[in-house]
């Protein structure tokens, strides 16, 4: 008798209900949290009331509410969405500051080549230039050019040649900046070889570190920015790139108002900023490419790693970009 | 005070109106006294949101769950690809002797066997020959990557440019093979995997069985 009332109001259930309409929004089950995103509205027949079943655990769920009076689910979304633009805002700055970085280390490997060597043989050749001429001309002994004599410094009797070259070259330095200040940079480079000669060309191993975290930089800014069409995106990256920029200019700011005081500054001088400039630039390609296609990667990679039944958790990521969700595409 | 419940049809406010319990469909429903409308009691809004939650973090358990298998799986086996170019190449026999041929053995055929396992329980959703096909491209792709790491760190490629490429296109070539003989093996996992997925099944059962209890699924009104 049970069984048969059961049969008898399941085929009026499937009988009569004709779907009246889509739910196209986030609206989950009240039972098991899936979300209903897709489902069919049906109008039930006995009740007269709106409902949709949930395709995991078959139970219904009312699609008639009520706003919530209580106050804390308002404080908690607004607690949650503070924290949530707080987070982009902290990735935001931390994606500038990790293309700058990853840039200015580039700029600082490639100025730690030969050419600061070179620069250094340089001055050396020159200080025995001088240190010569203040030998023949008794009048400028204590010139500011002689390094020991300035700093008060007597080396002890027996020191060997290379501690001292070391001592007044490696140690002091004391007459760089006057030095350098009287080179011509492009002359320098020119009789070094050319640029391709002074750049440290180990440096742009950082390039691959910089091409992997500029590219997951941009998939998560393509993720996390949803409502943003490719327009958008790429305006956010421009954003991003132009705040690395910025933090760039404080790194012009010192090496153009500090002198050099020793060849690996001098070399910085010279070689970091047209590769900091060079970096930052680079890093746009994979930072581009990143955000825009950081979200059908991730749509590739949930259906490639999550089984069907918990994707549809994840059907924003379908929906912001006005395609099907992807148990509704599955379940054709 | 009860938080206010306006009939949709007539606007009486049904606060005080007790809910009913409808068991067929589960939804606790209060009727209005003055037009016999029916209307649904909201379920509590955190009860929702806390299942909406437990739901997240599953889906995120799983993929962290899958990607950290991938990480694991994929560097065992190509540190086992080394081992056996290692193994066959340049070892001398007192290195041999220490780094024992039986651990190496054990070492393949246990990563063989938890990725033909995880393959096949954790990709049932996806046709068999992808899955085979997909994983044996990604791990000739990382074996590559890793090689040519490997060769960068390791020669002087502007001195000798030349034969280091020949040995990177030779170790690449020669990766391929230790790679096939790892996913033939790891056809062994496949029954493995499958008695996963049985034990899976068996428990997704049982709690939609539970469920069902608790929710009165199916029964008359």
């Amino acid at each position: 008798m049970k069984a048969d009332q059961e049969k008898i109001d399941l085929q009026a259930e499937i009988a009569s209900p004709q779907p009246i309409s889509i739910i196209v929004g986030d609206r989950l089950c009240v039972h098991c949290g899936y979300n209903l995103t897709g489902q069919s509205i049906f109008r039930e027949s006995h009740y007269d009331l709106l409902i949709a079943r949930c395709p995991e655990c078959g139970s219904v769920t009312s699609l008639q509410d009520y706003p919530s009076l209580g106050r804390w689910a308002n404080r908690w979304a607004g607690v949650a969405a503070g924290l949530w633009v707080f987070l982009l805002l902290a990735m935001w700055a931390g994606s500038s500051g990790a293309i700058f970085g990853i840039s200015m280390a580039t700029a600082m490997e490639a100025s730690s080549g030969p050419f600061r060597s070179y620069i250094d043989d340089q001055f050396q050749e020159w200080k025995i230039e001088q240190e010569a001429l203040a030998a023949n001309n008794p009048s400028t002994a204590n010139s500011a050019t002689n390094n020991t004599a300035i700093q008060g410094i007597t080396l002890p009797t027996g020191t060997p040649a290379q501690a001292q070259v070391f001592f007044r070259g490696g140690g002091l330095y004391t007459n760089f900046s006057k030095w350098w200040d009287l080179q011509d940079n492009a002359a320098l480079i020119k009789q070094f070889g050319g640029w391709r000669q002074a750049v440290d060309n180990d440096a742009f191993y950082f390039w691959i570190l910089l091409t992997l975290l500029a590219f997951a930089m941009g998939c998560f800014w393509g993720i996390a920015l949803l409502k943003q069409r490719r327009r958008g995106l790429l305006i956010w990256a421009s954003l991003i790139i132009a705040t690395s920029c910025v933090f760039a200019i404080f790194a012009f700011v010192d090496w153009f108002t500090t002198d050099a005081y020793y060849p690996r500054s001098a070399s910085e001088h010279v070689i970091a900023p047209p590769i900091l400039v060079l970096s930052i630039a680079f890093a746009v390609i994979p930072l581009f490419t990143g955000v825009l296609l950081g979200r059908p990667i991730a749509r590739r990679l949930t259906r490639i790693l999550l089984p069907p039944r918990l994707l549809n958790s994840l059907s924003t990521l379908w929906i912001t970009d006005g395609l099907e969700p992807p148990h509704l595409q599955s379940s054709r | 005070m009860a938080i206010s419940h306006i009939c949709i049809n007539c606007a009486k406010d049904l606060a005080r109106q007790p809910a009913i319990f409808d068991p067929h469909y589960s939804l606790p429903l209060v009727i209005c006294p003055d037009c016999n409308k029916a209307s649904v009691r909201r379920p509590n809004y955190y009860s929702i949101k806390y299942k909406s939650l437990l739901r997240i973090i599953t889906v995120f358990s799983t993929l962290l769950f899958q990607t950290l298998c991938i990480i694991a799986l994929a560097g065992a086996t190509v540190a086992c690809v080394f081992l056996i170019g290692n193994v066959v190449f340049l070892m001398t026999d007192a290195e041999l002797s220490r780094l024992s041929v039986t651990n190496v053995i054990i070492a393949v055929s246990l990563t063989s066997i938890a990725t033909g396992a995880w393959l096949t329980a954790g990709f049932s959703h996806i046709p068999k020959l992808k899955v085979w096909i997909g994983w044996s491209v990604f791990l000739v792709m990382v074996t590559a990557i890793a090689s040519i790491i490997y060769f960068l760190s390791k020669s002087n490629i502007d001195a000798n440019f030349g034969s280091a490429t020949i040995l990177l296109v030779l170790a690449n070539t020669l990766a391929l093979i230790p790679i096939l003989v790892m996913m033939i093996l790891a056809m062994v996992g496949i029954p493995l995997g499958n008695f996963f997925l049985y034990l899976y099944q068996i428990l997704a059962r049982e709690l939609w069985q539970w469920r069902k209890r608790r929710l009165s699924l199916g029964r008359t009104r």
